[in-house]
């Protein structure tokens, strides 16, 4: 590990052109042995960009299946392995490593370091998704299929699977190692390589989001590997952790499980509030309203997300002290969450606002992820839960968070950086095309789940009985108009980077981070070999 | 600047150790009950 460390005397602002004599390595060597923070972000958001597609065909195919009642296409075992398959991709696949390549991307840049703390480890993080991801996917052509147990994995379902269960706890493995060495350098990066003058208080929101969700890694991917190390001895070592067979306790698991899961959550949201924090005052002109309470807020859900992961386990016995507690400390999330979702729109309020393609996923973002966080709150209220748990009202509640929510904070964060990253201006056209068609794709999607769930209807199940089926109907066809207009942003992308018109160095006239403000566009290569003075 | 890169190193190790300390307290928990 080596750790790079940018320069402290000043020539001016920004990217000194006296330093910059060499460019990236020609080859595919650039790509496997870089440690060039950037470089690495692209990957990352390639890889993901690929999973997420990935995730998005099994969800097709589940939506397919549940087009109308009765078995289709798919053979049951199958249905199971993809919903199974289909969560950990999207969430360890998509939304992480997404988030992950915007740090990389973002951090160095908004903080005035020359590169990530440690180059070397990078490289190391990105490169052992590709074996996790290999891992994972292959498990579909073992003798059984892939693990079949849902994203959550509970025993005793578990332990009775074939060869593939190991190969999706080794994959896990491979990829808490590499979230945690990523955290280490975030961390790192964050708190010892921030430029003159960049005090904590005065970092960009992204930069906030993304040291508070380094932390929660760290606090809880090693409760994660710790569950499925045990699911894994349970399974071939004999012991009896959550085998209710040798006294051990499924229910224990459950409570492993959610004590990384919760804070899981926050972990895939944290950096999208950072993002969304971006781009509305960019586009209403004017600074984030309550800078201050928008870094305590995120900092209090951050500490929350601890003490509420019974909420997902109020059907299991415990006592009703218990199901109280959480309930209560799961009600209290919506108070800071509440503090963002209003300094946004006090942000926005009596501000010159444009509607680009980012401010649209951003609005959007507000608009829908509220939802989510409403429907949240339905579902804290134990007595609510005890009716709805595993019904198609989680699944709905659970996407308009995570995909209205972090994926379109992605979809947003891609359009109002890509300028930055490549030089060129997308297809402002084809993004807003690309926005309404989420847009409506996503709410025709998974709105109709409410009243399914509401209905009673439960999830994870390849047929259903004949009252679901008008919203069952409605419903594929949103995850078809959903899913078909990513390509829309696929194209969108591809044509910025090889024949976009040329951007200005500030294409968002209230853009203020440093990237925008210091930094030429296309970035070079090598970020700040001088460091900028921050006053 | 060495005493960056030190500093450096030395948050990286305190972290990876807790993330190590974590695992192994998980583990050992339910190993020892």
């Amino acid at each position: 590990m080596s750790a790079t460390h940018a320069h402290d005397h000043d020539h001016g602002h920004g990217h000194s052109t006296a330093h910059d004599h060499h460019g990236p390595p020609a080859g595919i060597t650039r790509w496997l042995y870089t440690t060039n923070h950037k470089d690495i972000g692209t990957m990352y958001l390639w890889f993901s960009f690929f999973m997420f597609l990935t995730g998005g065909t099994m969800a097709l195919l589940i939506r397919a299946e549940l087009f109308k009642p009765g078995l289709q296409f798919l053979d049951p075992e199958f249905f199971n392995s993809l919903t199974t398959v289909h969560g950990l991709v999207m969430v360890f696949g998509a939304i992480m490593p997404a988030f992950v390549g915007f740090a990389n991307w973002l951090i160095p840049m908004q903080v005035g370091a020359a590169d990530m703390a440690f180059p070397r480890m990078n490289n190391w993080s990105f490169w052992l998704l590709i074996p996790a991801a290999l891992l994972l996917m292959s498990s579909f052509f073992m003798p059984g299929g892939a693990a079949a147990s849902g994203w959550t994995l509970y025993p005793p379902l578990i332990i009775q699977q074939g060869i593939s269960v190991d190969m999706t706890i080794l994959a896990i493995h491979i990829l808490g190692a590499s979230s945690i060495m990523g955290s280490i350098n975030i961390i790192t990066t964050i708190l010892n390589m921030r430029a003159p003058g960049m005090t904590l208080m005065r970092m960009p929101m992204f930069v906030w989001t993304w040291l508070i969700t380094a932390y929660l890694l760290i606090a809880v991917m090693p409760v994660l590997a710790g569950a499925v190390t045990m699911l894994l001895t349970d399974r071939h070592f004999g012991t009896s952790f959550f085998n209710a067979a040798g006294g051990g306790d499924p229910t224990m698991f459950l409570h492993i499980f959610w004590f990384f899961g919760h804070p899981e959550v926050y972990i895939m949201i944290l950096p999208a509030f950072g993002i969304v924090s971006h781009i509305i005052p960019a586009f209403a002109r004017k600074p984030l309203f309550g800078y201050a309470s928008m870094v305590y807020a995120t900092a209090s859900i951050a500490i929350l997300s601890f003490i509420v992961w019974g909420h997902h386990m109020f059907t299991v016995g415990m006592p009703a002290a218990g199901n109280l507690f959480f309930m209560y400390a799961t009600i209290l999330i919506a108070v800071p969450t509440g503090v963002k979702v209003f300094n946004w729109i006090s942000t926005m309020w009596r501000g010159s606002m444009t509607f680009e393609t980012p401010m649209l996923f951003a609005v959007g973002f507000i608009c829908l992820f509220t939802i989510g966080g409403f429907s949240g709150l339905v579902l804290a209220l134990a007595p609510v839960d005890i009716t709805l748990h595993n019904t198609y009202y989680v699944v709905a509640h659970f996407h308009y968070v995570l995909v209205s929510g972090a994926l379109f904070s992605i979809m947003g964060g891609i359009y109002f950086w890509l300028p930055k990253w490549t030089g060129h201006m997308y297809n402002e056209k084809l993004g807003k095309v690309h926005f309404w068609l989420s847009m409506i794709g996503f709410n025709v999607a998974f709105f109709p789940q409410h009243f399914l769930g509401l209905a009673g209807m439960p999830r994870r199940i390849p047929d259903y009985a004949l009252q679901f089926a008008e919203w069952n109907a409605v419903s594929s066809i949103g995850a078809f108009i959903f899913g078909f207009s990513q390509l829309l942003f696929l194209y969108n992308i591809i044509e910025c980077i090889r024949s976009g018109r040329t951007s200005t160095q500030k294409p968002w006239e209230g853009a203020d981070s440093l990237e925008w403000t210091h930094l030429p566009t296309p970035v070079p290569y090598h970020t700040f070999e001088t460091a900028p003075v921050i006053r | 600047m060495e005493k960056q890169r030190r500093n450096a190193v030395i948050t990286g190790v305190v972290l990876a150790l807790m993330a190590i300390a974590i695992y192994g307290v998980v583990v050992l928990k339910y190993m020892v009950r």
